[in-house]
Formats: C-alpha cells, sequence, structure tokens
C-alpha cells in the first residue's frame, strides 16, 4: 500500500485566521487525523477522527513553513466502493484523495501544506 | 470407484425426480432483488444497478430505441436506489451501520424497472411488450446488541487506527535519514513519551504509556528483524509501519474484517417489503393503460445474535392479475385459466450442523382461479371462480460432500396441482455439483 502524499500551498493575509477541515465525501468511511505545526513543542497537536474541522489561529507564525496533516481512511463497506476525503482550508478546497478499495482500502494519506502571504 | 457408482446413482436419481418439479420452496416466495422484473417473469443474466443519478440516465439512454414513434427502453432490467446515488450525503457511520426505522426504510429503498417483449398482450410499444416497475425496501434490520456490538467494533477501529495515525506521525517528524534501526526505534520511543498526552486521550492510561512505548518497541524490534542492513532509509521504516505493523500488532486489518462481517451478515430481526406491478397499454393510448399483474412481498425473518445454526423466515406474498384485462384483450378461452391470484404464506427454520442443514418449510396457499366471465344484456357481468386453499410441507436435508458437491434430500408433500390429478408426493434426491469457483490458491486474499 502507497503512500499517498500531495503538495499544497495556500496564501494568506497576515492576520488571518487558519482553520482545517476534512469532509467524508462517501459514506461509510472512517478517518483518522493528525497535524504537525512545525516549531511547536508537541509534535502532534491536532488528532482528530472522521469528519471535522480544527482551529489552528493567527497564521503569522506559519508563514514560509510547512504544515503536515497525516490520515488513515479506512472503506467500512462490504462493496468496491470508494474511499473520498475532501480537505479544506478555511472553507476552500484544496485537495480531494480518492480511491476505490480494490485499488487502496485503508490509504494513507500525507499533505505537506506549506503556508505563504500575499 | 464405490465413490463413482454412487455419485453416478445419484445423478441417475436427481433426473429421474425432476419430473416431480411443481413445488415452490419458501426461498422462491421471498422478495425478488428486482420485484419489476420478476412481475414480468424475466430471468435475465444481467440487472444494471447503476450506482449515480448520471449512470442512470446513461443506462436509460442506451436502452432507448426508436420504433413507431415510440421512446420506451427496450428489454431493460434495471434496479436504482435513489439514496446512494446522490453525491455528499450527510449520513454518519452509525447512520450507516445501525440505522433506524425511517433511516432503513430511505437507505434501503430501490426502484427497479423492466421491460419485456414476450408479456401476454401486445401494443404499439412492441410485440408482446410491456413495461413494470417495482418497489423494494427494508424496514428493520438486526437486533440492538447486534448494533450495540457494530458501534463497540466501530469505536474500538477508530481508536486504533488513530493511535496507528499518531505513531506515523511521530515516525515521519523523526529527523534521522537513512536511520539505524535501533536509532529509530529509540527516537520514536521518546517521541511518543513526550507525546503521552495525545495517547491519553485515546484511552492509553497515564501510568500505562511507558508498558506501551516497551511492547511497541519490542515489536517494532521483532518486526525490523527482516531488513537485512542495520541503516535503512526512513521511509522503509514508515512503509513498515504503516503496512505489517498496523495491520498485524494494532489489528487493523482483522477489526475491519469483522466489522464488515458484521455488516454483512445482519442477525436478528430483519423485515422487507416488495411491491411491483406490470403496466400495459393494450389499445395503444397513452391515457388508457391497464395493470395486468402485480404482487406484493412482506418478508420478516430472524437469526439470533451469535447463533449461526439457527435461522427461522417467514413469507407472505400475493400474485394478482387483471381478470377483466385479459378477457377483454386476449380472447383465448382457455390460457384465461392460467392467470390465478395466489396468496401464499409460509414458515421456514432452518438448523446447521456443521457440514449437514436440516429445513423444514410449511406454507399455505389460497387461490382465486376465474372461470368464465359473461357480460349480460343488462350489462351486468358475471364471473364463475374457484376458491382453493393449499397446504405444503416439505423437509430438506442437505449435506455438503466437498466445498463444491452438495448433496440434497426433500420429502413431504407439495401443493395439490388444480386442474390435473398428479401426485402431490415430494421425495427428491438432488447433487449440486459446482463448477470453476476459484480455489484458495488463485485469490489474493490479502487484496
Amino acid at each position: 500500500m502507497a503512500i499517498y502524499t500531495y503538495e499544497r500551498e495556500v496564501t494568506f493575509r497576515s492576520g488571518d485566521n487558519l482553520k482545517i477541515t476534512v469532509k467524508h465525501v462517501e459514506v461509510a468511511t472512517a478517518s483518522t487525523h493528525a497535524i504537525n505545526l512545525p516549531d511547536t513543542s508537541n509534535a502532534i497537536d491536532f488528532p482528530f477522527t472522521n469528519e471535522g474541522s480544527v482551529d489552528i489561529g493567527n497564521v503569522n507564525k506559519l508563514i514560509g513553513k510547512t504544515i503536515k496533516i497525516y490520515s488513515k481512511a479506512l472503506n467500512l463497506n462490504n462493496n468496491d466502493e470508494t474511499v473520498e476525503l475532501a480537505y479544506l482550508v478555511n472553507d476552500n478546497e484544496i485537495l480531494r484523495h480518492k480511491n476505490l478499495k480494490s485499488e487502496d482500502k485503508s490509504p494513507r494519506i500525507k499533505i505537506n501544506l506549506s503556508i505563504q502571504t500575499k | 470407484m464405490i465413490k463413482y457408482n454412487l455419485i453416478f446413482l445419484l445423478i441417475i436419481v436427481n433426473f429421474v425426480c425432476r419430473s416431480q418439479e411443481k413445488k415452490t420452496f419458501i426461498s422462491e416466495l421471498t422478495p425478488p432483488s428486482s420485484p419489476a422484473i420478476t412481475i414480468l417473469g424475466l430471468q435475465p443474466n444481467i440487472i444494471s444497478r447503476p450506482k449515480s443519478w448520471s449512470a442512470l440516465q446513461t443506462n436509460i439512454l442506451n436502452n432507448i430505441e426508436g420504433k413507431n414513434n415510440s421512446f420506451i427502453p427496450k428489454n431493460i432490467a434495471l434496479e436504482f436506489s435513489p439514496f446512494f446515488a446522490k453525491s455528499n450525503k450527510l449520513i454518519s457511520n452509525e447512520e450507516f451501520l445501525t440505522p433506524s426505522i425511517a433511516q432503513s426504510l430511505i437507505h434501503n429503498f430501490s426502484i427497479s424497472i423492466g421491460s419485456a417483449e414476450n408479456f401476454i398482450i401486445p401494443d404499439s410499444i412492441g410485440e408482446n411488450s410491456a413495461i413494470a416497475l417495482g418497489i423494494r425496501t427494508m424496514i428493520w434490520e438486526g437486533t440492538k446488541s447486534e448494533k450495540a456490538k457494530l458501534l463497540k467494533t466501530l469505536n474500538e477501529l477508530n481508536i486504533i487506527s488513530s493511535i496507528g495515525t499518531n505513531l506515523f506521525a511521530l515516525a515521519d517528524d523523526i529527523e534521522c535519514d537513512p536511520c539505524s534501526k535501533n536509532e529509530f526505534i529509540e527516537d520514536l520511543a521518546s517521541q511518543i513519551k513526550v507525546e503521552s498526552k495525545q495517547f491519553t486521550k485515546l484511552g492509553i492510561k497515564e501510568n500505562e504509556v511507558e508498558i506501551f512505548v516497551d511492547i511497541l518497541s519490542a515489536k517494532l524490534h521483532e518486526f525490523l528483524q527482516t531488513f537485512e542492513t542495520d541503516i535503512n532509509p526512513k521511509e522503509e521504516y514508515l512503509d513498515i509501519l504503516d503496512n505489517d505493523f498496523g495491520d498485524t500488532f494494532l489489528n487493523l486489518d482483522n477489526l475491519l474484517l469483522s466489522l464488515e462481517e458484521l455488516q454483512a451478515n445482519r442477525k436478528g430481526f430483519k423485515l422487507e417489503i416488495a411491491f411491483a406491478m406490470a403496466i400495459d397499454f393494450p389499445t395503444n393510448n397513452f391515457e388508457f393503460s391497464m395493470i395486468p399483474k402485480y404482487g406484493f412481498w412482506l418478508t420478516p425473518s430472524y437469526q439470533p445474535f451469535d447463533s449461526e445454526w439457527f435461522e427461522i423466515l417467514g413469507v407472505i406474498r400475493y400474485m394478482g392479475h387483471n381478470y377483466n384485462h385479459y378477457k377483454q384483450f386476449l380472447n383465448e378461452e382457455n390460457e384465461l385459466f392460467s392467470f390465478t391470484n395466489s396468496f401464499d404464506y409460509g414458515i421456514k427454520t432452518d438448523f446447521k450442523f456443521n457440514k449437514l442443514k436440516a429445513s423444514l418449510e410449511l406454507s399455505g396457499r389460497r387461490l382465486k382461479r376465474n372461470l368464465s366471465m359473461t357480460t349480460n344484456e343488462d350489462n351486468t357481468t358475471t364471473t364463475i371462480s374457484k376458491k382453493n386453499n393449499d397446504i405444503q410441507y416439505i423437509g430438506t436435508l442437505s449435506y455438503n460432500l466437498t466445498n463444491n458437491v452438495v448433496l440434497t434430500y426433500n420429502f413431504g408433500k407439495q401443493f395439490d396441482t388444480p386442474i390435473t390429478t398428479e401426485n402431490n408426493l415430494v421425495s427428491l434426491f438432488g447433487l449440486n455439483i459446482g463448477f470453476g469457483t476459484p480455489s484458495q490458491k488463485n485469490l489474493d486474499l490479502k487484496k
């Protein structure tokens, strides 16, 4: 099973807040997530399960750095259905990961999210 | 040699006894997967099951054929579930796995559409063609204890998967690359200790984090034995952590399989309903359609939770014919006898003991057969009909000789044939042989 790695860049204005959301596009998908923020005492800052959002707060301290988002998705359906996850930053979709169960029933996804300013 | 002679004899007995094929087993009375196709009397090789609205449109467009200015799909056998065809469904895993009555009705609701060219009454859509519509849904599925077990397994799966995701995130943050085996394990262990809060959130007690780290380190050592070299790229360690380690140490794969198993083989009480009707345009006028045939199925069944050896199934089925329709448009007196309204009901119990399965079924049938229909001078209609009540009871023993060979014996009384005076005794040996099934060697079960 491959680790699906994506690179994404998002641009903010100084002082903006950052919110990361994960959505299950397909039913019968279970997922778990961990987010590594750079230069913090804790490596894992926002673990959560299934769909949800995390508010990271003011983006200024993260400018020019990379946040790492890790997910493991599980297809709970018996049939050869799709696992489909949508990732949103401040309600704008930045990535949609989709694969059939026959391709990979429990994909691991890694997103390197680079933070930039205008 | 004796073994082959016995098999040959059983095949002969099977063919000899096949002449007694008038009985209807209860399993044949249960709701069909596509009621519309059944009501037309079709047995298509393939039933299309489009999974989205756009796939449904494509499927219908592919089947449309213009003939005599009509655009009715021809020879279509289609089943469609509107709920799961909708994209961006807002539904939780709890709702998906353990739906309430209302949710189950909506989730399992399916529409079937069929069209046939060999139906009884001809019209301009095509010679002897008719279309049929059917619906089917599950009202209730599963017991409370089963639903509780499903949710418990789902919760366990979420926790274990979350531990795996956190471990992976920590391992990815390890700075060395390439790393020696010991370096990787020690770095990961110290990271876990720093992040112990995250693991306590997932149910590992604070005083157990140390134990968790020790077990994890020992297991990782075991897994990394497969590496021939001591220093390896970090990516290879991550790969082990994601796959073999996650599947076996965290037991993620087995948990997922047991959840799928629970979901696929729902136990407890189930109640399924279905309805279907054929539609005909006998005068080729769109405003004048008739329903020549319709059917209704209600099927309750029960299998105790944690029990593989016992199952009970009940069936109620009504099949009705519009006699007026046939009388008006068929004009073949003898054939009218075959359009009989029937009300079937029955109960069946299955007992399984290893390779042996014993079934007992009792079913009743109430028939209403119209014998004639005449219109009097004063424009009133006189219909002469005959009602029959009949009972059938059949016991079945089946034994799995091998995975692909099943020996069966049926004994009992079948429904009487209303017109002829044929016997009603059932005594039937059968040998079912399966060919071409893949063996375990052919399957890569890990895929």
